[in-house]
Order: C-alpha cells, then sequence, then structure tokens
C-alpha cells in the first residue's frame, strides 16, 4: 500500500499540468472579460462587456443558431448512433473491419472535413448537388435550407461514429449473463432494451452527448469554410462571432466576456446531463 | 422481414460514411480543370501532380511533419501524466475525489475556441509560441481529462488482489507498476492513445493561434492555400487525402481493442 502523500504525489502531474493549460487561461480571460485596455493598462469596468454582449441583438441570435444547430446534430447523430451500435455484430473479425471504416472520419482534421463538404456541394458538378437536382431539388448554398441541410449532414458524417463507439462499448460492458436471463424470462426485444441495455448504456450516451454537445455548439471551421456563415447570418455562430472580435485588440474584453458565457453555457449542459444520467441510475 | 433490413443498417451507414472519403481520392488525382469542369465518377486524366507537388515542396510536406510531431509529444505527454492519476482515482479513496474528478472532466468541457486568446498570451510570455510543444501542451487540456477517464475505466477492471499480491512478494511501488500493472492494462493504454491522437490530430483552432511559420500544422497550411491561390481542389484533396494516413496507421493498432469495447470510468 501506498501512503496518503504517495497518492497526491501520483495525481499531482496531471493536476498541475492541468491548472498550467487550463485553470490559468481561464482566469486570463475572466480578468480580460472585467476590464477595458488601452494598450497594456487595464482598466476594471465590471459587468460591462457581458451587458453589452448579452443585450446585442446579433449575439443573442448567435447563440441561438448555435442551440439550433447542436440540437439538430445531436437529435439525429445519437439516436443513429444508438441504432446503428444496437445493430452492430457483439464481435468477431467483421466487429473489427467496421470499426476501422467508421473511425476513418473522425480522423480527418476539421478542416479536411469543411473542403471535402464544399467540394460535393459545388455548384453543377458536386456530387451532392448532382444527386439532389437528379432528385429534382434545387440545391444551392445560397438557400437558407440548403446551406443548413449541408452542415447537419457534414456533422452526422464526421462524428455520428463517435456515438457508436460509445454505445458499442456500453453495451459491451453487458454480461452475456443478462441476455440469458432475459431470454429465460420470455423479455421482448423492448424489454431487453429498456431493462438490460438502456442502464448501461445511458451514462455512456450521456458522455457522448457531452462530448457532441460541447464540440458542436463551438463549431468554427466548418461553416466558416462551406458556408462562410451565410445566406445573410443564416449560419452564423458563436465561435466565429467571437473569434472574429478577438482577432482585434480592441475587442478584447468584448471577446472575452463572450467566451466566459459560451464557456457558462456549456458547463451548464453539461451538468445538467451528468445530474440526469447518474440520478436514474441510483434509483435503477 | 423487417429485421432483415435493419441489419444492412450498419453497411448502409458505412456507405454512407465511404462515398466522401471516395470522392476526396477521386479528386486528389484529378486535375483542377477536371473537377470543376463536369462530373466524372473516376479520373479520367489520371495524374499523380498533386501528390507530387505535396511531397516534394517542403512548405507542405513540413506542415505534416509538425502536425505529427505534436501529436505525438501530446499523446505521450496526456498518457503519462495520466496513468499515475488514473491510479490514484481507481484504487483510493480520499475527501474530495468524487469533486477532483469533476474537476477534471470540466477541462475537457471547455471550448477550445475560449482559450485561443489567453494561451496565445501566454504561450508567448515562456517563449513556446510557434513550437510544437505549445501546441502539444495547450491540447493536453482535453485530452488528459479524457486519457484519465479511459484509463481508470481500464483500471478498475483489475482486481485490487494483483497489487496486494506485488507488495507482499516485496515489490517496490514503481517497480510492480512498470514491471506489471503496465502491461496488464496495455489494452486501456492502447485506446487512451487512440482518442488523444485523434482529438489533437483534428483540432484546427489552437493549433493555428499558437502557431505561426516553424511548427505550422497541416490544416493551417491548407487554409492558407485556399486562400491564396484560390480554390485549387485538386491539390487541396491530395492534401486532405494524405491526412487520413496517420490515423488510420493507429486504428489499424488499436482495432481490436476498439472492437471489443472499452471500459470507461466512474463519473
Amino acid at each position: 500500500m501506498i501512503s496518503r502523500a504517495q497518492t497526491f504525489g501520483l495525481l499531482a502531474p496531471a493536476v498541475l499540468l492541468l491548472i498550467a493549460t487550463g485553470v490559468i487561461p481561464l482566469a486570463l480571460v475572466f480578468f480580460y472579460s472585467t476590464h477595458e485596455n488601452f494598450g497594456s493598462e487595464f482598466f476594471f469596468v465590471g459587468v460591462q462587456w457581458y451587458q453589452e454582449a448579452l443585450l446585442s441583438p446579433d449575439f443573442q441570435f448567435n447563440v441561438l443558431r448555435s442551440l439550433l444547430f447542436s440540437g439538430l446534430a445531436l437529435g439525429v447523430e445519437m439516436p443513429l448512433g444508438l441504432f446503428i451500435a444496437l445493430r452492430l455484430p457483439r464481435e468477431g473479425r467483421l466487429t473489427s473491419v467496421l470499426v476501422v471504416l467508421m473511425v476513418l472520419p473522425l480522423l480527418t482534421p476539421n478542416i479536411v472535413v469543411a473542403y471535402l463538404f464544399k467540394a460535393l456541394s459545388l455548384p453543377l458538378y458536386g456530387p451532392l448537388t448532382w444527386m439532389a437536382s437528379w432528385l429534382g431539388w434545387d440545391f444551392n448554398l445560397n438557400h437558407v435550407f440548403s446551406a443548413w441541410f449541408l452542415l447537419i449532414v457534414m456533422d452526422c458524417w464526421h462524428w455520428t461514429s463517435l456515438i457508436v463507439l460509445f454505445a458499442h462499448a456500453g453495451l459491451k460492458a453487458i454480461p452475456e449473463e443478462y441476455y440469458r436471463a432475459a431470454a429465460v424470462d420470455a423479455a421482448t426485444p423492448w424489454g431487453v432494451f429498456r431493462f438490460v441495455q438502456w442502464p448501461r448504456l445511458k451514462l455512456m450516451l450521456g458522455i457522448a452527448a457531452i462530448l457532441r454537445f460541447m464540440d458542436s455548439f463551438m463549431i468554427y471551421a466548418e461553416p466558416l469554410v462551406t458556408t462562410h456563415g451565410g445566406p445573410k447570418n443564416a449560419t452564423t455562430f458563436v465561435a466565429r462571432a467571437f473569434v472574429q472580435t478577438k482577432k482585434t485588440q480592441f475587442e478584447l474584453g468584448y471577446g472575452s466576456a463572450v467566451s466566459v458565457f459560451c464557456f457558462m453555457i456549456v458547463l451548464v449542459f453539461a451538468f445538467a446531463l451528468f445530474k440526469l444520467t447518474t440520478r436514474q441510475e441510483h434509483r435503477a | 422481414m423487417k429485421n432483415r433490413i435493419t441489419r444492412f443498417v450498419p453497411l448502409f451507414y458505412i456507405i454512407f460514411l465511404m462515398i466522401p472519403i471516395y470522392w476526396l481520392l477521386n479528386m486528389s488525382f484529378k486535375t483542377t480543370n477536371e473537377i470543376l469542369g463536369g462530373f466524372t465518377l473516376y479520373p479520367h486524366n489520371f495524374t499523380f501532380a498533386n501528390y507530387a507537388t505535396i511531397l516534394t515542396d517542403p512548405s507542405w510536406y513540413r506542415g505534416y511533419i509538425n502536425s505529427i510531431e505534436y501529436v505525438f509529444i501530446n499523446t505521450v505527454f496526456s498518457v503519462a501524466v495520466a496513468l499515475p492519476a488514473a491510479y490514484a482515482f481507481s484504487r483510493y479513496r480520499f475527501l474530495g475525489d468524487k469533486h477532483l474528478f469533476f474537476w477534471l472532466l470540466t477541462n475537457r468541457m471547455a471550448p477550445p475556441a475560449v482559450f485561443a486568446l489567453p494561451v496565445f498570451q501566454l504561450y508567448s510570455e515562456v517563449g513556446l509560441f510557434d513550437t510544437p510543444w505549445a501546441v502539444a501542451l495547450a491540447h493536453t487540456l482535453f485530452n488528459i481529462p479524457l486519457a484519465v477517464w479511459i484509463l481508470e475505466g481500464f483500471m478498475g477492471g483489475v482486481p485490487t488482489a494483483l497489487d496486494e499480491t506485488a507488495f507482499v512478494d516485496g515489490y517496490s511501488f514503481p517497480r510492480f507498476f512498470f514491471r506489471i500493472f503496465i502491461p496488464t492494462i496495455a489494452a486501456g493504454i492502447g485506446v487512451a492513445c487512440f482518442f488523444c491522437f485523434m482529438f489533437s490530430w483534428v483540432e484546427l483552432l489552437l493549433a493555428k493561434t499558437l502557431t505561426s511559420v516553424a511548427a505550422k500544422p497541416i490544416a493551417a497550411i491548407m487554409t492558407k492555400t485556399a486562400s491564396a491561390s484560390g480554390y485549387q481542389l485538386g491539390l487541396l484533396a491530395a492534401a486532405g487525402s494524405l491526412t487520413l494516413i496517420p490515423g488510420a496507421v493507429v486504428v489499424y493498432f488499436v482495432r481490436n481493442y476498439i472492437a471489443k469495447g472499452f471500459a470507461l470510468g466512474r463519473v
């Protein structure tokens, strides 16, 4: 056995590194968000930047659009990923092959995905445009619906496999005996899902949902490349807005206030989901 | 009947995933004129010119080396500090352990975009700006929590009797940890490395913010080329196709671990 001091010794490298790469930058953002700067001199301004951001209709719409985008992306990816994981063979060579193929999109850098889907949706000769026109649909990124459709399909292509992997891992953690017991009790497929699989899956899906919410809420490169945030501002999301404003020195405070606000939204969502998945577990 | 159709759902999904990848490869062997000039299912004027440009021009291929460099440093670093931490969480109960664990996970939830500005200033201040170390360190923010969490799950599956027997047999802690424990959870280390690799490899915003010339990642080079010279789609497609290779190599090594399912820690 090792002593308590040694336990903290084991934790120290990870904790110290996270303080350096996480806590300190976050503190700095918080500092900027409550100060105004002239060159290198900072003056405390309280919640002025927050007020300015939260009261601006531009920003409000950006947040709403980001929430809508996350909602739609998760709304498609979660059920689809879960459904595929349930249909995936439990083990064997085929599963390995399928996993390798499924993981390929996950390993594609965001920016490559963005250019790829831009090429797929080129006017006239992009395969997506071509297929759409074959179906009698005038697919055009100048239309709001087409632009959103492209972004959602792109996100699903890129990230649904993450949900599949997590759900698959959750399913694999269920001992074979549980299924046999359910078969003895003549459980229906729905019963097996509800009482054998769901309790084990819930937590994994919750974590996957948190990861996906965070990344989709902060989506940046993909709309920038494919739709340039348009038509008009129809696909401009929060990350784009504050990355833009942060580039100019003058808007340091404003950009930081937006950052802090976004972090809060993600944290609240993560915490709520976390409570939801763990609370039900105690009851079940 | 219904069951027979749904059995093919994974297959349809794979087809959906493969079409864009096929198109990427397809475009990478075409000239930009052919891409923009018509709809062709396979390259009619098959060309290696795009790949030749990338593999002979240092301003292109340096990008791959830079990216691999920081991803490698990050993966090694994240897993190395996550291993002892995960061990502590899996073997000992101490005051505030749950809170500490949750705090750890909140770091994974912090959006990288939020950190773009402060990390630029911090890393410039300590002289790490435009080095692979800067990006590698910045990426530990989201990879350490993930690695701790995955490793803790695997360690939870190893009975504590293993530790106790080793200590009774007179193993010192470091000797036990490196000689016995690490080989036991090799699968977990593989899975943790895979996820660290993945999230560091696809991230662009921090990598772009923290580099300018010397350590520029391939993704940043792609954006620059795209905006500087119009859309040289053939070239971009070739560059994109090459970004798939390191990931494919990594996933080949861990495919069975991932297919078997990975345990995840408590939350």
